[in-house]
């Protein structure tokens, strides 16, 4: 589990550090202060090797480069899109300790190199001479080991090819974005959690949304895995049939009972959900992440799912949440931490901290 | 459903009725665009919400804090209180009531009546209306209570609640007597007070 987390020159933050994190943390703030952009930055340091997940992030956000160069491609990881500068990426994590993992551009020396585009991770290499241009360079460091350096390589024909350094352990993560939803993805989690008889733990939590739920399947059309479910008609239903927010808590469930002593990254959780239900859901989220032993980090712009957050930890008998809200101040976004007592305050004097 | 901080000026103080009527204070001074009134709730609740109020939206950009608070038994004990709650929320902390505190944001505190005298904001507001005849009645109707009974803890909430029954729409709030007018804001009892939020 994260403790702390420092992000300097990635996106619009030019030096944030997240302290006091818990393990379910909410991140408030106003539109375009960097809420996604921080579980971007998570997201890209549980993968130190994976050159890969820089693009992903950014295709996720629409972003198509005009010409096939580094600083083209990876301009948008930069803040201010300064190219020059060295993004780094600090978490101390328990048990792991202070794992650092910095992107810069640097003129690589020759590499074994394999193709992004390849999806099953079964990548063919070789050995490819490289331009002397600037590529995108990833050094990870844990505590004061040797760092590993990988790489991503832009090719004159806009292709971009990975070196992966192996690595001993990272944390398996999860991202629900509200821009990619993987319906193979929540396929094959319901598949693995079937086959251990953790089928019941995601129906109970659905049921929260649809009492009338009784069971949950996957099944194949054209060659496509389908979660299908019985709620007492005739025949099953695609869940995908039974509205969004059913899907959205599906999905979020599914990826916290799956990436076990893992990390998930929830945009904008209250997403599909009525606010009347976010108190139940907060609860189902706050158990499922404790029995799979998750950090969850999830962005919200709603009130009532700051305050659900708020009531339901607070019910319970451990309060393992925290809200972080990001601002900006004096032309940097900074991050403010509120803690059981502050955030009770802040409800009932009806002070604002989205 | 909250309000974001959007003034460069913000006044906390004691309860629902004691923001009504600095609202009403702030408009008739023509000071409400510049400063925003927040409730804080009850003296024992200063503390949390002082550590809470620089984590919410808007706050870095207030440049003056003002605090109001009742005296209650000691207008000194009260100030104290304030400025250990400060402390705690590690804003800036005054040396005498009145007087700003430099800081980001400035701080200063003001407490009811006058800073000196025990008491709360009913007091001020009787003290605003002290030569009102009807304030005769109210003090041969206290009187004729000690005789016959036993006087209120609370003698200046007591006699204000007195001095609205007397009115022409009886069993008024102080924050609905406030709407209603009822405080001459040109009496000199309120001059400290003015004086403190023309200085935020």
């Amino acid at each position: 589990m994260y403790q702390s987390f420092r992000i300097k020159n990635f996106r619009g933050f030019r030096d944030l550090t997240l302290d006091s994190l818990e393990r379910v943390n909410l991140i408030a703030g106003q539109n375009n202060v960097g809420k996604t952009a921080l579980l971007e930055a998570i997201f890209l340091h549980l993968g130190p090797n994976n050159p890969e997940l820089s693009l992903r992030v950014n295709s996720w956000r629409g972003f198509q480069p005009l010409s096939p160069s580094a600083d083209e491609v990876w301009a948008p990881l930069f803040h201010d899109l300064d190219t020059k500068t060295v993004i780094t990426l600090e978490g101390n994590l328990q048990p792991i300790g202070r794992a650092e993992l910095r992107l810069s551009l640097a003129v690589p020396e020759t590499v074994r190199l394999t193709t992004a585009e390849t999806e099953n991770g079964e990548f063919a290499s070789g050995m490819t001479t490289i331009p002397s241009m600037r590529q995108l360079k990833l050094e990870y460091t844990v505590e004061n080991a040797p760092p590993v350096v990988s790489w991503a390589t832009v090719m004159a024909q806009g292709e971009i090819r990975m070196q992966s350094a192996p690595i001993s352990r990272i944390l398996p993560a999860s991202f629900n974005s509200t821009a990619f939803h993987s319906a193979r993805e929540d396929a094959d989690r319901l598949s693995a959690l079937a086959r251990t008889k953790r089928r019941e733990e995601v129906l109970d939590i659905l049921r929260i949304l649809e009492p009338r739920l009784q069971h949950l399947e996957v099944q194949s059309f054209a060659g496509m895995s389908v979660i299908m479910g019985d709620i007492g008609l005739s025949e099953f239903l695609p869940i995908g049939m039974m509205g969004e927010g059913l899907t959205r808590l599906l999905s979020i469930i599914l990826a916290i009972l799956s990436v076990r002593q893992g990390v998930v990254l929830i945009d904008e959780v209250e997403n599909g959900l009525h606010y009347s239900v976010m108190s139940k859901v907060w609860r189902a989220i706050a158990q499922a992440a404790r029995a799979s032993d998750v950090q969850v980090f999830a962005t919200t712009h709603s009130w009532e799912c700051i305050c659900a957050a708020h009531e339901a930890f607070t019910s319970d008998s451990l309060y393992d949440f925290r809200l972080h809200r990001l601002e900006w101040a004096n032309g940097d976004i900074r991050a403010v931490s509120l803690d059981q007592e502050m955030l009770d305050t802040a409800i009932k004097a009806g002070l604002e901290v989205r | 459903m909250p309000a974001p901080i959007t003034r460069p000026k913000l006044l906390v103080v004691e309860g629902t009725d004691a923001r009504v009527f600095f609202d009403v204070l702030l408009e008739q001074m023509g000071l409400a665009d510049t400063v925003q009134t927040q409730d804080f709730g009850g003296v024992n609740e200063l503390s949390s919400f002082l550590r809470t109020l620089p984590g919410t939206s808007g706050f870095s950009q207030v440049t003056s804090l003002g605090i109001v608070r009742d005296a209650e038994n000691n207008a000194q004990s009260a100030f104290q209180s304030v400025c250990g709650s400060l402390r705690k929320a590690g804003l800036s902390v005054p040396q005498r009531p009145m007087v700003p505190a430099s800081g980001s944001p400035g701080v200063s505190v003001f407490v009811l009546p006058d800073c000196t005298s025990p008491g709360m904001l009913e007091t001020l507001c009787l003290q605003s209306l002290e030569s009102d005849p009807i304030m005769l009645c109210v003090a041969e109707y206290f009187e004729c209570v000690d005789v016959n009974g036993s006087l209120p803890n609370n003698m200046d909430k007591a006699r204000l609640q007195a001095l609205l029954a007397s009115r022409s729409r009886p069993g008024l709030s102080l924050r609905d007597a406030t709407k209603a007018g009822y405080w001459p804001w040109s009496s000199p009892v309120f001059d400290p007070l003015k004086q403190f939020l023309r200085a935020l």
